[in-house]
């Protein structure tokens, strides 16, 4: 204890990760009351995918303009300069320990910063195709979407001229556009399933827009090429089993293949730290101030849950940062019997899975898979608080709902069904 | 011209041990490889499995020399700084067809001089290794088989010897050799060099039938074997800690499940003749059969954890077995075929049975002094105390940038890989010296950073970056 | 004529259902939009579609090989591969802002190219 009083190393909240979610919760963390916050982020910038999503489509809900990426980015940046925010570039963290981080950077080397709360922030990573299993050669030209994304828009180098994209999620649409407007001929995207992973508006502004062909039900079953890829074999699947169907068959010629598979929450710090993770969101369970079961450790964006939307991250992490705050200063709401959370019917998953019944709640969930009018009831015990007919619901589109306190008093669970 | 003493052809296993063996005497040597980097294919793409070769066929060359090599270990990876641990193998029965076949195996052993394989219960083993299937009757247990790094290895070996003054030509096909009078004289090569010689030593493995048939002596023909592998996460649910071995068949030796020495679970290989040499493609149905096989013997086996899949061709010889040949009427040539999936072990044994070979048949060749055995890998900053990774920070601030987050290696290792001796030149050189880019995300996060690392460090271009061989770009340049 | 369009302006993806005439450029009947920027978009859609134009230009005098650009309203869609030929062309000297005007009234559209990111 005498050490850490000595160094200059203590802070109110630790926040591991420099992206949308923890910049936005720094944000909320120093208007929550914080002296003293420090982000550590890896890459040597502050703003996380941001800066390599170039593309407009972001801020629409939280600054009610569309920005760039890197726009957005820079709003944040600056605020968390005004605010004083202390922030460490191009610095691992190594380590979740008891109210602190282990980091290394090539300027301090290994460091050891404590805080009273540490918000977890390190954003997700993309399937890869070792994960979906694609069979066929190992050639050179397979990327992931993200990963061309940063070759392209952050180390300007082209990854390929003839691209076929496995996987319809917003990146990999986004990169059939981007590749196309830098002069690539993009021959289809094929999608496994028999809807779009990613928005709609993406498959209308991206796809459509340039007469992609978007394959449905269709997936990559074999790699060609032993040194670059040569072509890639497509066929349609059963749409129940996803099984690929014989004979349908067909070679398209390209020399590369990025793959737009999915997104994983990046919990590998979490869970040596002792964070409880969800199995089906792969993040870590929260409460409603996105606090885990280490009650000092919170966590927000997409380490929690794959987002479609950075607005939505940004006022998830806004939360959570002033949450944080409150928890190092000891003001943070609490209760000993917290209540689950459970998704009902065509509801895949609720974020937060538990909740305190004495505080306001927002629900965010995702239903498993795409229907139309439908019906939204939200259940607090055995008894309905809300309900409403819904147009369209979509797995690719996050949908939310709140609760009050007052509907939470002496119930055991709160249910979200659609029907 | 070039003038050499001994021309290697081929830098796998065997060449590479073939060169650490020669580099102790005081001969020139010139290892001539057609891929960009040492280790091999065969070599590269197996079960990384150090064997003890309680199974072979006992009384073969191939029994004598990998049994003679296992012991050999302990020292070879200490003085080239390789990961290898000795975690001994398991051969679990589930019925009685299979229980009935342990005393044969057994007795195997013993005639293959491997005598410290022991009987274990149904409960011993379940011990052992709780992840077995509970109907486990008993099996063997093989204490001294082990995993390996097995690029390290190779690597390893080659480093050393390029340290001790033996000469690398990669990128490199050997096109012809030249016969005088009896005796080899000179190899070709396809840069359009002739490299005199007075030994020749053909250690190219898959396609050694190719470089005998340069001087006729192709008795035999080399079928690709196409082994295809599941590498798990290391979070992954169900692991084991020994290598799991089924009991092999009439037709195969079947697939094992073990952990690989950096912590990921290994569950393989397939077995299918092939014609194409170059296929290394892996395909839904093998991989398919690999699940159910393994499933057997480890039920709760999670393959969804998978984080790649590489599939590996073993050099099947026709006739079988294991060969070293050397020809009255062809003088300072030594044919080695039939190396396959015990070659990683035989390999450093190959290398001093064909050295003496040479010597018994008059090379003069005087023991090196001077020769260090001892190579000093990169640093594995990971796996550093804190001082000492506080004190290589303080001395090189590039080991302070992680570059690849899933295996935590900084910038300062690739730097050092690259630099080397016999460095990484392409993205899977540096993968297979650091294993950037072998982790969870598979190079998601670090292939672009790697890629601009070396393009700095060699003085290339981005668009001159390669996966591998020329031909493999990564990309194709600059955007603008 | 009766033409469906979704709308990109946000994620809801709302489809509009417009009536008129695109070649006079009225329009009789528009529904189906859940906001006001849903009816802005589906006329522009329905008489001339519109979009913004983002990509990246060269620098000069920083770290960053590359600077984010936009262009600051939505442009007629058959300029975007025009622009983009333009948009090559550029390179950009340290510092720069986001939000500079790097081209004033981008091939003539009204809107101009700007910096959305920045270097330093």
């Amino acid at each position: 204890m005498g050490d850490r009083l000595m160094n200059n190393n203590m802070y109110d909240v630790i926040i591991v990760g420099g992206g949308p979610a923890g910049l936005a919760a720094a944000v909320g963390a120093v208007d929550g009351g914080a002296k003293r916050v420090l982000i550590a982020e890896r890459d040597i910038s502050l703003g996380g995918i941001l800066e390599q999503c170039i593309h407009p489509g972001f801020g629409l809900k939280h600054f009610g303009e569309e920005l760039t990426g890197p726009e957005y980015a820079r709003r944040f940046i600056a605020q968390v300069k005004e605010k004083g925010v202390e922030f460490k570039l191009g610095t691992m963290v190594l380590e979740i320990g008891d109210h602190c981080i282990t980091g290394v950077n090539s300027t301090d080397g290994l460091f050891t910063a404590y805080g009273k709360s540490i918000v977890l922030a390190m954003g997700c990573r993309e399937r890869t195709r070792g994960a979906i299993m694609t069979p066929g050669t190992r050639p050179a030209g397979v990327y992931t979407a993200g990963a061309a994304q940063r070759l392209i828009n952050r180390q300007n180098t082209m990854v390929g001229k003839k691209v076929v994209i496995l996987g319809s999620g917003d990146i990999g649409m986004i990169m059939a556009r981007r590749m196309t407007l830098e002069g690539a001929k993009v021959l289809a995207v094929v999608e496994i399933m028999d809807y779009t992973a990613g928005l709609t508006r993406n498959r209308v502004q991206c796809l459509e827009d340039f007469g992609i062909p978007l394959m449905l039900s269709h997936t990559v079953v074999q790699i060609k090429g032993n040194r670059r890829v040569e072509g890639v074999v497509v066929a349609a699947v059963d749409p129940a089993t996803k099984k690929p169907i014989a004979g349908t068959e067909q070679t398209f010629e390209c020399d590369t293949l990025l793959l737009s598979c999915g997104l994983i929450p990046e919990n590998e710090l979490s869970r040596e730290c002792g964070v409880a993770l969800s199995r089906i969101t792969s993040g870590p369970e929260v409460n409603q101030f996105m606090q885990t079961n280490k009650e000092y450790v919170f966590a927000c964006g997409n380490v929690v849950h794959v987002n479609d939307l950075v607005d939505n991250v940004t006022e998830e992490s806004l939360r959570t940062g002033r949450a944080a705050a409150q928890y190092a200063a000891g003001t943070l709401p609490k209760c000993d019997k917290e209540i689950p959370t459970v998704p009902q019917g065509n509801v895949r998953y609720i974020c937060p899975q538990r909740l305190v019944p004495n505080a306001d709640a927002r629900l965010f969930f995702r239903a498993a898979s795409p229907a139309k009018n439908v019906t939204l009831n939200v259940y607090a015990g055995e008894n309905k608080i809300y309900t409403k007919k819904l147009i369209r619901i979509n797995p690719g589109e996050m949908e939310s709902v709140d609760v009050k306190a007052e509907a939470m008093a002496g119930v055991d669970s709160v249910r979200v069904e659609v029907i | 011209m070039l003038k050499t003493d001994v021309v290697i052809i081929g830098a796998g296993a065997v060449g590479s041990a073939l060169a650490r063996e020669f580099s102790k005497y005081r001969l020139d040597v010139t290892v001539v490889e057609k891929n960009e980097d040492v280790g091999g294919d065969s070599s590269k793409s197996n079960s990384a499995i150090i064997h003890t070769g309680y199974d072979a066929a006992p009384g073969t060359l191939e029994s004598q020399l990998v049994v003679a090599a296992n012991p050999m270990y302990d020292k070879i990876v200490s003085d080239l700084d390789v990961p290898f641990a000795r975690i001994g193998a398991i051969l679990p029965a589930f019925n009685d067809e299979q229980y009935e076949q342990l005393p044969a195996l057994k007795h195997k052993a013993m005639k293959n001089r491997v005598y410290d394989v022991e009987y274990k219960t149904g409960e011993q083993l379940l011990e052992m290794e709780p992840q077995l299937n509970p109907e486990v009757r008993g099996g063997l247990y093989i204490p001294r088989e082990s995993i390996i790094d097995p690029f390290l290895f190779c690597i390893g070996m080659a480093e050393n010897a390029a340290d001790n003054g033996v000469h690398f030509l990669l990128g490199t096909k050997v096109t012809g050799i030249d016969v005088e009078n009896g005796a080899v004289c000179a190899v070709k090569t396809d840069k359009g060099q002739t490299i005199q010689a007075k030994y020749v030593i053909n250690a190219a493995g898959l396609y050694c039938d190719e470089v005998a048939s340069y001087v006729g002596k192709n008795d035999y023909y080399v079928n690709p074997r196409k082994g295809q592998f599941y590498i798990l996460d290391k979070k992954t649910s169900c692991r084991v800690g020994m290598i799991v071995l089924p009991i092999p068949t009439k037709i195969t030796k079947g697939k094992l499940i073990c952990p690989t020495i950096h912590g990921n679970m290994l569950v393989g290989p397939t077995a299918e003749d092939l014609q194409d040499k170059t296929d290394k493609s892996t395909n839904t149905e093998g991989l398919e059969s690999i699940a159910n096989d393994i499933r057997k013997m480890v039920p709760n086996v999670n393959l969804r954890d998978t984080i790649t899949q590489y599939s590996g061709l073993r050099a099947q010889r026709n006739p079988e077995g294991l060969n070293i040949d050397m020809y009255d009427d062809l003088a300072g040539y030594v044919n080695i075929s039939g190396v396959r999936s015990t070659g990683l072990t035989g390999s450093v044994a190959i290398a001093k049975y064909v050295v003496d070979m040479l010597l018994e048949s008059g090379m003069k060749a005087e023991f090196k002094t001077d020769f260090n055995p001892i190579r000093h890998g990169t640093p594995h900053f990971v796996e550093l105390s804190d001082e000492e990774k506080k004190e290589l920070i303080a001395r090189d601030p590039r080991y302070g940038n992680i570059v690849c987050r899933c295996e935590t290696i900084t910038e300062g290792q690739i730097c050092d890989a690259i630099h080397r001796t016999l460095g990484a030149r392409s993205v899977d050189g540096v993968k297979r010296r650091l294993r950037a880019g072998m982790g969870r995300c598979q190079g998601g996060f670090c292939g672009p950073k790697v890629i601009e690392i070396l393009a700095r460090e060699l003085g290339i271009s981005v668009a001159e970056v390669c996966k591998n061989d020329p031909g493999s770009e990564m990309t194709v340049g600059n955007l603008r | 004529m009766e033409k469906k369009i979704i709308c990109i302006t946000c994620p809801k993806g709302c489809v509009i259902t417009v009536n008129g005439d695109p070649e006079k450029g009225t329009i009789d009947s528009l529904e189906g939009n859940e906001c006001r920027r849903g009816d802005t978009y589906a006329r522009n859609e329905f008489i001339h579609p519109v979009r913004i134009l983002t990509s990246s230009v060269k620098t000069e005098g920083c770290a960053a090989p590359l600077m984010a650009v936009r262009t600051s309203a939505p442009i007629p869609k058959e300029l975007l591969f025009a622009g983009m030929e333009e948009i090559k062309k550029i390179t950009v000297k340290a510092p720069v802002a986001v939000g500079d005007v790097l081209v004033e009234n981008f091939l003539g559209t009204g809107a101009n190219l700007v910096a959305a990111g920045s270097i330093e």
